[in-house]
């Protein structure tokens, strides 16, 4: 009953969420659009919201050649998946000791970990380190190693695991369990929420990372997807080399003006941001029952 | 507890596939042989076909000098910052491509990247010498010495107008009849009237509207020379904004683009040139050199008429366009400078790295000609990348005889009254980024899109910026050079 | 539900903790052995780097390397100081990061209390997806979108305009229109994640002081106002103060990739990281002057905090960051 009352009362937040909504669509719908689009009628009528007619062309275009695609789909999930799971359970394993009221080092500690946050080396300094001494170039392992720790992440798991009763861990205590076994037995699953929402940030920032595979890896078998996006989207040229070695054929000058330039753009867009969407409400499901776990509402 | 289990397999999994992809990424280098394996840097991405081409090139190379070689194709959009950072990490490597175009030749010497290579030659390669030109040497020097073997190819500039056939006889309009700008224009009208789809004309970073006479010292930041200046006068160094020529061209520029002949978001489009191969422009303008017509015909698939505008003329540092440097971090400086004697003077093993394996990536038409296999995994069509172009095979489509003539027009060219000079821009280096800022915001007005009042305040901005004091500065340094 | 009930029972007889300091030592060195991993791994990865800041000391070359290179002492900062641009690029960065600051923060909470206030599970789920969506995006992909709609002959906007028979406007080369383009397109991506934080925050506030403020006699409004806000005040400030530490760092991406790097637009969008990068372009000194631009970024993002941290512990400590 008391829902419904605030269903009615409430009607204005639904109707300026509806708006939101479709301001963050929007954007979405119209490159979906354009990459389903004729290239000829983009060039006519501009970018539009209905196509005027459903053309494939450019994820054909796209999808010649998949090996290279699937290849590094294959990369990045990889590197996505492995790198977030590592990242969560070492973040919370310096989170948790630091929201503890009573432990030692603590502010020395905060300090050291945050220091990071506005200092770092630098391009040079960092690329000497991770080739010259960690020899991590060309390995998958330079994806993941050198972004483990997240210090905003740190402080937002510390934030959470602070407002965790200390009386959950102080019975066990008690019992005579050790720090790791309540935190990894009891800790770490009333901590669902936060973990969750780490998770998602880290697999993110991995998801869009270009910059490590462009300056590290050299083997072509081992860069990532939105790198290769970066690549198609600055070099048609390579797509040209994909589907057809930059041998076209010579023909009517419509068929010139059918290869697909803008629309293939707004393709790759699409087949790079596809999956993390296809994923996310499986995530967002885990996501929100964390969050209501802990509350009282409803 | 379920949950720790499920991590672990993640972690043990992602283990065993990232040891299985380096496994198979180290597995190429099993040579059995004892010398070095050199590696050569160069901004081109990886063809598939990689390997079975170092192959064959290996057993050449190792017979012949006894070293191998391993070709590193890095993004050509990557190739600067992945360029300074071997640079910088002091990372082994042998050879690389360097230019005045990508990973900076000048700006690798003065930071230390390079090795000096004046003394290697004449010890370890002194066929070099025979084969380059001495006149090509001289233009790549820095600081009066070499640090990078020039690639014989064009060397002259000249610009032109690239008028697409297809669309040019559609319309009954004859390409070669046109001889300047001006002749373009009804074409142009006609295009924009009758193809909404495509842009009449595309003007890339050549300009063809300021009728080259002028010659660019590095780094841009307007100084020109004039390249007529005839021997023995006093050369002036120039601002482009002050030439009648450059507001002449502002002018015409202007005039097209608000005809519609230029597009109207030229300001925003990133990458003309993908564009171009895409066919959405019936005119554009490029960098002439003979054999033009066979090189485009590859590329996009469309013949065109090249109409040349402006005398040619061989640029200050004509030799720095495409040279193969030495990195300072080689171990074997020798045999890297016997690799490049090789490669400019074996025919075969030249051929074999630009266009791969007869039979699998081209085939042979006769002698002089092949023809690349469309799709093949070795396609590279950059030959002026690894050495001497004019020992190339002729691609089918090319004249019999456009080595000759390139040859020819380098020799015929207006050699640069400021050859060989290279501007020291320590003493000026604040003005130069502010210029450079200045350049990048008021390229609107380069581009003919904007009115005579932008115009008056871009001028008013450089002044601001350092131009005069920048101008003066190379007027000194000049002076200096040559003793004028 | 049941965790719930587990805390209340819990809260509602605490044990008391035995001081015994055997138990308190143990525990400490596990604690500390959990830091172990992680402290080790910054010290790797971001400390060891710290030392090749020296390089904006310097003048840095290839061949003598980061120890060897000659000290030039201040030169490298005097070029950034002294260019005539300096003044507009700190004006853009900060100005427009303050801007991000301020709709972002007033923008993320407004929707996370709107959507306290929806009750129907569904209707929060769907909401809450849509609005993260945009974070999921890189900047190159933000910008094609930010391309299509504004690119001067295609753009959906312009379509539409001439649509209604108005004209079209050339976007990319008018800078009035930018900071707002820009702080719309961060609100836009940004929002989301930060509305959801705050949303976070709000769960745990308990039930109770609501039922308190009703029996006070509270409405709606100022239940929000003395309830809700107070409870996520130290999330606010912490995420405030994390981001005026970042005041003099311009988002690269965001600025690079939207404006296309159209150097019309500099006179509002030239921030100094994008200005850094075409330095690094056309210089010599690239590197050497990066690095001295990145550190001078860090000494004031570091007072920044110093100073704003400070100013909150005397207001209200618990809310401060350390």
């Amino acid at each position: 009953m008391l829902a419904k009352k605030r269903w009615c009362s409430n009607w204005w937040i639904h109707i300026l969420f509806i708006l939101m909504c479709a301001a963050i669509l929007f954007p979405f719908l119209l490159i979906l659009a354009v990459s389903f689009s004729n290239e000829k009628d983009v060039a006519l009528y501009g970018y539009q919201l209905i196509p005027k007619k459903i053309d494939f062309s450019a994820y054909q275009y796209l999808f010649k050649n998949p090996d290279t695609i699937l290849r590094a789909y294959g990369v990045t999930i990889l590197v996505t998946v492995m790198g977030t799971v590592l990242s969560v359970v070492l973040m919370s394993m310096v989170a948790y000791p630091l929201s503890k009221r009573n432990m030692v080092f603590k502010q020395g500690i905060t300090f050291y970990i945050f220091f990071t946050m506005l200092f770092s080396g630098g391009l040079v300094p960092t690329y000497i380190l991770n080739t010259q001494y960690l020899h991590l170039n060309n390995t998958i392992w330079i994806y993941i190693l050198p972004s483990l720790i997240n210090v905003w992440h740190v402080f937002l798991l510390r934030t959470f695991f602070k407002s965790i009763p200390d009386s959950i861990g102080e019975s066990a205590l008690l019992d005579g369990a050790g720090e790791y076994r309540i935190f990894f037995t009891m800790i770490l699953p009333l901590s669902k929420p936060a973990l969750a929402t780490v998770a998602l940030l880290g697999a993110l920032t991995r998801w869009n990372d270009w910059f490590t595979a462009m300056l590290y890896i050299s083997d072509d078998k081992l860069i990532t997807l939105q790198y290769l996006l970066q690549r198609i989207l600055l070099n048609i040229q390579l797509l040209q080399g994909m589907s057809s070695s930059g041998n076209m054929v010579p023909g009517s000058i419509l068929s010139m003006a059918d290869l697909p330039s803008e629309t293939v753009r707004m393709a790759m867009a699409i087949i790079a941001i596809g999956p993390m969407l296809l994923v996310f409400p499986f995530f967002q499901k885990y996501f929100v029952k964390g969050l209501t776990i802990g509350s009282v509402k409803g | 507890m379920k949950a720790k289990h499920t991590i672990l397999a993640v972690v043990m999994i992602g283990m065993m596939l990232s040891s299985l992809t380096a496994c198979s990424s180290d597995g190429q280098k099993n040579g059995n042989s004892d010398g070095p394996t050199l590696t050569w840097y160069v901004p081109k991405e990886n063809p598939t076909d990689k390997q079975m081409v170092m192959d064959a090139v290996n057993k050449i190379t190792e017979e012949k000098i006894g070293a191998r070689l391993d070709i590193q194709f890095v993004d050509a959009g990557a190739y600067d910052d992945r360029m300074t950072m071997l640079y910088a990490s002091g990372q082994e490597m042998d050879l690389c491509f360097v230019s005045n175009w990508t990973n900076n030749v000048l700006t690798a010497v003065q930071k230390g990247a390079l090795a000096e290579m004046d003394e290697l030659i004449d010890q370890n390669a002194p066929q070099l010498r025979e084969v380059i030109p001495q006149y090509l040497f001289d233009a790549t020097k820095i600081n009066g010495k070499i640090y990078g073997i020039p690639n014989q190819q064009v060397l002259f500039r000249q610009q032109c107008l690239v008028i697409f056939n297809d669309l040019a006889e559609k319309y009954h309009f004859d390409a070669s009849s046109v001889k300047t700008l001006d002749d373009l224009e009804p074409y142009l009208q006609t295009i924009k009237e009758n193809e909404p789809s495509l842009y009449p004309f595309a003007r890339t970073t050549s300009s063809v509207f300021i009728n080259e006479n002028f010659e660019s010292i590095p780094p841009e930041c307007g100084a020109r020379i004039r390249v007529d200046t005839p021997k023995g006068e006093y050369v002036k160094v120039e601002l482009i904004e002050d030439t009648p020529e450059y507001k002449e061209a502002v002018k015409k520029m202007n005039d097209w683009y608000a005809k519609g002949y230029i597009r109207q978001d030229i300001n925003s489009v990133l990458n003309v040139d993908s564009e171009i191969l895409a066919g959405k422009y019936a005119v554009t303008d490029t960098v002439y050199k003979p054999g033009i017509e066979a090189e485009w015909k590859a590329k996009t698939g469309r013949e065109a008429t090249f109409i040349p505008i402006g005398e040619a003329f061989l640029p200050a540092n004509a030799g720095m366009a495409t040279m193969t440097a030495i990195s300072r971090t080689s171990k074997n400086k020798e045999k890297a400078i016997q690799m490049l004697e090789l490669v400019q003077t074996d025919k075969e093993l030249f051929n074999l790295i630009a266009f791969g394996i007869e039979g699998k990536h081209y085939n042979r038409i006769d002698e002089q000609y092949i023809e690349p296999i469309a799709e093949s995994g070795y396609n590279l069509n950059a030959a002026w990348m690894f050495g001497n172009q004019f020992n190339a095979y002729l691609t089918v489509g090319q004249e019999p005889d456009v080595w000759e003539k390139t040859k020819q027009m380098n020799d015929t060219a207006i050699p640069s009254p400021i050859s060989g000079f290279i501007l020291d821009t320590e003493p000026i280096k604040t003005e130069l980024s502010q210029i450079s800022t200045v350049r990048n915001e008021y390229a609107s007005v380069d581009n003919g899109t904007e009115n005579e009042a932008m115009y008056n305040e871009m001028v008013s901005k450089l002044e601001e910026a350092g131009q005069r004091k920048v101008i003066e500065e190379i007027q000194r340094q000049l002076d200096a050079y040559l003793g004028q | 539900m049941i965790n719930n009930q587990k805390y209340k029972m819990k809260t509602a007889a605490p044990p008391k903790l035995n001081q015994n300091k055997w138990y308190k030592n143990k525990n400490m060195i596990q604690l500390l052995s959990m830091c172990a991993i992680p402290l080790l791994l910054l010290l790797i990865f971001n400390y060891i780097p710290m030392g090749g800041l020296v390089i904006a000391f310097k003048d840095y070359r290839f061949d003598l390397g980061i120890l060897g290179s000659n000290w030039v002492g201040w030169k490298n900062f005097e070029f950034l100081i002294r260019s005539n641009d300096f003044t507009r690029i700190t004006r853009n960065t900060l100005l427009l990061n303050s801007l991000f600051i301020a709709t972002g923060t007033v923008g993320a909470v407004v929707t996370a209390l709107m959507l306290y206030e929806v009750s129907v599970r569904l209707c929060i789920k769907i909401y809450q997806t849509i609005l993260i969506i945009p974070y999921f995006l890189s900047w190159v992909i933000v910008g094609y979108m930010t391309y299509a709609l504004l690119n001067p002959q295609y753009g959906f906007i312009n379509v539409v305009l001439k649509s209604f028979g108005m004209a079209g406007i050339d976007w990319y080369s008018e800078p009035k229109y930018w900071p707002a383009i820009l702080t719309l397109a961060y609100l836009w991506k940004n929002i989301g994640i930060n509305c959801i934080t705050y949303y976070a925050g709000m769960m745990g506030v308990d039930r109770s002081y609501y039922e308190a403020a009703e029996v006070d006699g509270a409405n709606r409004f100022q239940a929000i106002w003395h309830v809700t806000l107070p409870s996520i005040r130290p999330l606010i400030i912490i995420m405030t103060i994390l981001a005026i530490g970042n005041i003099f760092r311009a988002d690269f991406g965001l600025f690079y990739q939207l404006t296309r790097d159209v150097g019309k637009l500099y006179s509002t969008t030239d921030v100094i990281d994008t200005y850094i990068y075409r330095t690094m372009k056309i210089g010599t000194d690239g590197l050497s002057m990066s690095a001295a631009t990145g550190l001078l970024q860090s000494v004031v993002g570091f007072i920044m905090i110093i100073l704003t941290n400070y100013v909150v512990n005397r207001i209200d400590s618990d809310c401060a960051l350390f």
